[in-house]
């Protein structure tokens, strides 16, 4: 089912705007006001963005966000980490906000995408981009990633937004709870939905992909998956060749947090013709001995483990922000939008994610950053497939 | 990689992904539809198309403007190598799938190089041959589905969806063996439709089965979840219901379908109004098999129509010696008939205003070697379930005109008089009936005048229209047709308009007591006066006293039958009414003329030359055929034809 469509907002105020305000206040309404307050600074915006921790009262922050929003698609999720200019944390409220001419917005929502996570992006799509048409337009998605292969959701997509089109955006996170995850639409809260949104835009738009992982010893045969779950590598169960190559600490052998926790740093990756694609390992069962992906894992092809540190991290952001850049030709960043895996930030730490927005400021210098950070994340720029995992996406807006 | 093994990986990977689950239900459409997405995914293209049996099939990644077909057509005809679309190019390939299909893929980032060329190859034939695997699943699910279809409908009844007596006997089986079980009972409720034929017969076969599927409706309504109500074939259903306590759970059962009955069922436009009687067997027993207790509900069911139509009946033992009883005659019967035990008797017909001799109603009797005179009463019945009726009715035809033409030919009857013979509701419906009668009369030299044919008014309306085409086909041969026992079916006045009948027979029931009973002279009156405008004779059976005879005749009612005019007696002792009567008729005078009474004088009237003819013997030739003359000298003429000559005095 796709929901009414929040009427397009193209406003024609004298030149294109974008601002993001960020608040730690526990209160979720007071919150969702700071954070507005300070994105929209009194400006009438053609959308609005909300990225907040899973401890709010999510319905609470949306409604006092409403109150400043007006008319603008309001969209939005939960995360495991907020993103804002020159600054990252936890557990907060980000508001971005975009308004000015040149400018149409669209948004659409599918839920209970699980039923058929390819007609829901395919619904949420067809909604957002019904009527819109531009020279430079991109069709972001806010998901629920914990509700099955989302390269599901991108074939969806595709399907509508076809090849001109190309896709952004993050699945929500719950502060790697791994429970459940709520979307924003308008004044709802759900969960288990594909929000769209199409930006359209009279200057150009540009995306950047980076991750930073570096591939651990020789390939391995994927000989056993379904789904999201691998169940042998090289013919052995896949649990114990992960953790007889990666030998992380002991308690990971058995305790299922420690083993989050080290995976988070240890994704696998698959080998596609033009590189690597990460698959974020979310656990292992450990009677079965098989790992638990975000993404589905095909049978029978190559698979390599892969490790990361906080530098070939860093490296990849900066890899990503100029590439999204390069997007925008000769105009200048207005903002930019940061889908950052959750994974990365295992490996910066707590302190190393405020270095990473930094990064990202300084390579923008006077644009809105606002970001979260994300259980996967979406860039669809050539070819078909658009699904990462443990992988930086930013959307570059002029 | 480029050492080949990525072109395998891909393959395997592309065969995997093509390969559905056990889950999955793959047609050829989403075959083509994932096989075209995962064909651009290996090779990351943006769009993907299929083109089978030169139709698009299938396009990804085109816009909504983009015109798919005329971007595609120069690559399929291989006149060109890639597709602009939006001022980019993008690079295409086409292979061949199956025999004939084609997959085309086209990406912005650069040319496919030789080995991308190879994979495309590959994901072709593996395509083609994936939905060569589809093609054959689906046949193989559809043929399954089939299959199933015929199992199920092997079970069930396909007019109404309800078990059929294969499903029913099976459950009534399983039924059983919980019931010993658990030493609890299960009741068999056996049950058809009162009057289901004439509805058949009459609104047609579509109707009839629109009647069956709402009574299969109104039955399961009626009974709890748990029960199984199973159509068993025709008119017959059957609910059986386990987890009984004791015998009045099961009459509950059955009071409250028959309850449910009560309520019209609004079929074809109409609301019918059909009543069942219901049997109902106990058990299980464990001397017997479950099965048998379908058979002793229909037994039951028997005896509660025989009650009374729209009531139930419990089996007991004694209905199952009536059974064998039954068989038995039903034996005897066969043996009878071949042997000659079939007799006819005749009753008289009298005419009311002279009670003179009209006519003679042939009535059939078994002589049972040891049972006796049997009455119909007593074997058709039987002879009706054994299918018997036809041949009875022929014998009974063939052996009335053989005595009517004897007694013709040997006794001085009239040529007025007639003899009536009943026709049961089977031979209604039987195709070339009135030949077959006219072959009756033909073998005897009796003109089909000669005959009158009794036909219920059950029996007509039982035959539905083609009670009409029957009687109308006797009626066009001569034969007249006379409506027996009307006063206790339909009684429907409107439809003697519509048949040819010559006569209606009113039951003793609207002519016992007739004399006494002013409600009763009224209907009595109303229908002469009604049959006489349509110029149909009366015939009053049942007429025992002289008060109703008066009555009767009172009423300008033509004609009576009764014991105060005669009882149905065997044609030998007819014979000796004839016998005495024409001698009383023909006696010679004092001057030695031949005294003949006419043949309208009654029969009790006294032979005087005051009412005679008196005939001079010596100008008569009577030949052997004495009978004729006194029609010829009623007529006052003597001496035409055969009868030679004569003189009326």
């Amino acid at each position: 089912m796709t929901l009414p469509l929040v009427p397009t907002a193209t406003l024609s105020p004298t030149t294109r705007w974008a601002g993001v305000g960020a608040s730690n206040l526990s209160d979720s309404g007071a919150a969702g006001r700071e954070a507005a307050a300070g994105a929209l600074d009194g400006r009438e915006a053609a959308l609005v963005i909300v990225f907040a921790s899973d401890d709010h009262d999510l319905e609470a922050l949306v409604e006092t966000v409403r109150t400043c929003s007006g008319e603008a698609a309001l969209v939005g999720c939960t995360t495991a980490g907020e993103i804002w200019t020159g600054q990252a944390g936890a557990n907060g409220t980000v508001v971005f906000a975009l308004g000015g001419d040149g400018l149409a917005v669209s948004a659409s929502v599918s839920p209970r995408a699980s039923a058929d996570l390819r007609a829901a992006g395919a619904n949420a799509a067809a909604g957002a981009l019904a009527g819109q048409s531009g020279a430079h337009q991109v069709l972001m998605l806010l998901t629920d990633g914990l509700a099955g292969d989302q390269n599901e959701v991108v074939r969806g997509a595709y399907s509508v937004a076809g090849a001109a089109i190309p896709l952004v955006g993050g699945c929500a996170g719950d502060d790697l709870r791994m429970a459940r995850t709520r979307q924003i639409f308008g004044d709802s809260v759900l969960e288990d939905a594909v929000v769209a949104v199409s930006i359209t835009s009279d200057a150009p738009l540009g995306i950047g992909v980076g991750h930073g992982w570096v591939k651990v010893g020789e390939p391995l045969v994927v000989t056993a998956s379904s789904g999201t779950r691998v169940a042998s590598l090289n013919d052995r169960p896949a649990l114990d060749v992960y953790l007889e190559q990666l030998n992380p600490p002991a308690e990971a052998h058995s305790d299922p947090v420690a083993f989050t926790h080290f995976a988070q740093t240890h994704p696998l990756g698959l080998d596609r013709r033009t590189g690597v694609s990460i698959r974020f390992v979310a656990g292992a069962d450990f009677n079965t001995r098989e790992l638990i992906c975000i993404a589905q894992v095909p049978e029978d092809g190559l698979a390599f483990l892969m490790e990361g540190d906080a530098g070939s991290v860093l490296d990849a952001t900066d890899e990503a922000c100029r590439e999204a850049l390069a997007g925008l030709g000769s105009h200048s960043p207005l903002a930019l939008l940061a889908f950052d895996c959750i994974a990365r930030r295992g490996v910066l730490g707590d302190d190393g994610i405020g270095g990473e927005a930094r990064r990202l400021s300084a390579m923008a210098p006077g644009a809105a950053v606002a970001g979260f950070y994300t259980y996967g994340e979406f860039a669809r720029t050539q070819g078909m497939t658009g699904f990462h995992n443990q992988t930086l996406v930013v959307l570059a807006l002029a | 990689m480029s050492d080949g093994s990525w072109v395998a990986q891909q393959l395997v990977r592309y065969l995997s992904e093509l390969t559905p689950s056990p889950d999955q239900r793959p047609t050829r459409t989403s075959t083509l539809k994932v096989g075209a997405e995962r064909a651009a995914e290996a090779l990351e293209a943006e769009f993907a198309a299929l083109v089978w049996q030169d139709k698009l099939v299938v396009d990804v990644g085109f816009g909504p403007k983009d015109r798919p077909s005329a971007l595609l057509a120069p690559i399929l005809a291989g006149s060109a190598e890639a597709m602009e679309i939006a001022g980019l190019t993008f690079h295409a390939a086409a292979v061949t799938v199956g025999e004939v299909g084609r997959l085309v893929v086209a990406r912005s980032a650069e040319p496919f190089n030789q080995e991308e060329m190879q994979l495309l190859r590959g994901l072709g034939r593996i395509l083609g041959l994936s939905l060569r695997s589809v093609d054959a699943l689906v046949a193989e699910r559809s043929l399954r589905r089939e299959s199933e279809r015929r199992a199920k409908e092997s079970l069930r009844d396909p007019l109404t969806g309800l078990p059929n007596r294969t499903l029913f006997l099976d459950r009534l089986e399983t039924a059983a063996a919980k019931a010993q079980r658990r030493s609890t009972s299960i009741a068999v409720l056996f049950m058809d439709l009162d009057g289901f034929k004439l509805v058949n017969d009459t609104l047609g076969h579509a109707t009839g089965d629109e009647l069956l599927q709402a009574v299969a409706t109104r039955l399961a309504e009626a009974t709890r979840s748990g029960d199984t109500v199973a159509r068993l074939g025709g008119d017959e259903f059957a609910v059986l219901v386990d987890d009984l306590q004791d015998r009045q759970q099961a009459e509950l059962v059955a009071a409250h379908l028959l309850a449910a009955f009560q309520a019209g069922f609004s079929v074809a436009g109409r609301d019918l109004h059909v009543s069942t009687s219901i049997g109902i067997a106990l058990g299980p027993s464990p001397d017997e098999p479950p099965g048998l207790m379908l058979r002793d509900a229909d037994l039951a069911m028997y005896r509660a129509k025989e009650t009374r139509s729209g009531g139930y009946r419990v089996f007991s033992e004694d209905m199952r010696q009536e059974l064998v009883e039954r068989i038995e005659l039903e034996k005897d019967l066969r043996v009878g008939i071949d042997d000659g035990q079939l007799t006819v008797v005749y009753q008289p017909v009298i005419e009311l205003a002279d009670h003179r001799l009209g006519g003679l109603e042939a009535l059939v009797r078994w002589r049972h070697p040891t049972r006796g005179l049997l009455t119909p009463a007593e074997f058709l019945p039987t002879a009706d379930d054994a299918g018997l009726m036809g041949t009875i009715d022929n014998w009974v035809l063939e052996e009335a005109c053989r005595q009517l033409a004897a007694w013709r030919s040997d006794f001085w009857v009239s040529r007025d008089m007639v003899v009536a013979v009943n026709l049961s509701g089977d031979q209604l419906s039987r195709v070339g009936l009135a030949h077959s009668i006219q072959a009756h009369l033909d073998r005897h030299g009796l003109p089909a005048t000669a005959l009158y044919l009794e036909i219920s008014e059950t029996a007509i309306f039982g035959a539905g229209s083609r009670a009409d085409t029957s009687i109308k086909n006797l009626t066009d041969l001569g034969m007249q047709v006379a409506l027996d026992d009307f006063g206790i079916g339909y009684s429907s006045l409107s439809r003697l308009r519509e048949l040819p009948v010559g006569a209606l027979k009113l039951d003793r029931s609207l002519v016992a007591g007739v004399d006494q009973d002013p409600r009763l002279q009224a209907v009595f009156k109303g229908i002469v006066n009604l049959t006489r405008d349509l110029a149909i004779d009366i015939v009053a059976e049942g007429v025992e006293t002289p008060g109703e005879d008066a009555f009767i005749r009172s009423t300008g009612c033509a004609h009576a039958q009764g014991y105060l005019y005669g009882r149905p007696m065997p044609a030998e002792a007819l014979e000796a009414h004839f016998r005495v009567a024409q001698e009383g008729r023909i006696s010679i005078d004092e001057d030695g003329y031949l005294l003949l009474a006419p043949h309208d004088m009654p029969m009790d009237a006294p032979l005087t030359p005051r009412f005679g003819q008196r005939l001079r013997v010596g100008d008569v030739d009577f030949g052997d055929r004495l009978g004729e003359v006194g029609a010829v000298v009623g007529e006052e003429t003597v001496g035409a034809g055969t009868h030679g000559r004569g003189q009326v005095d």
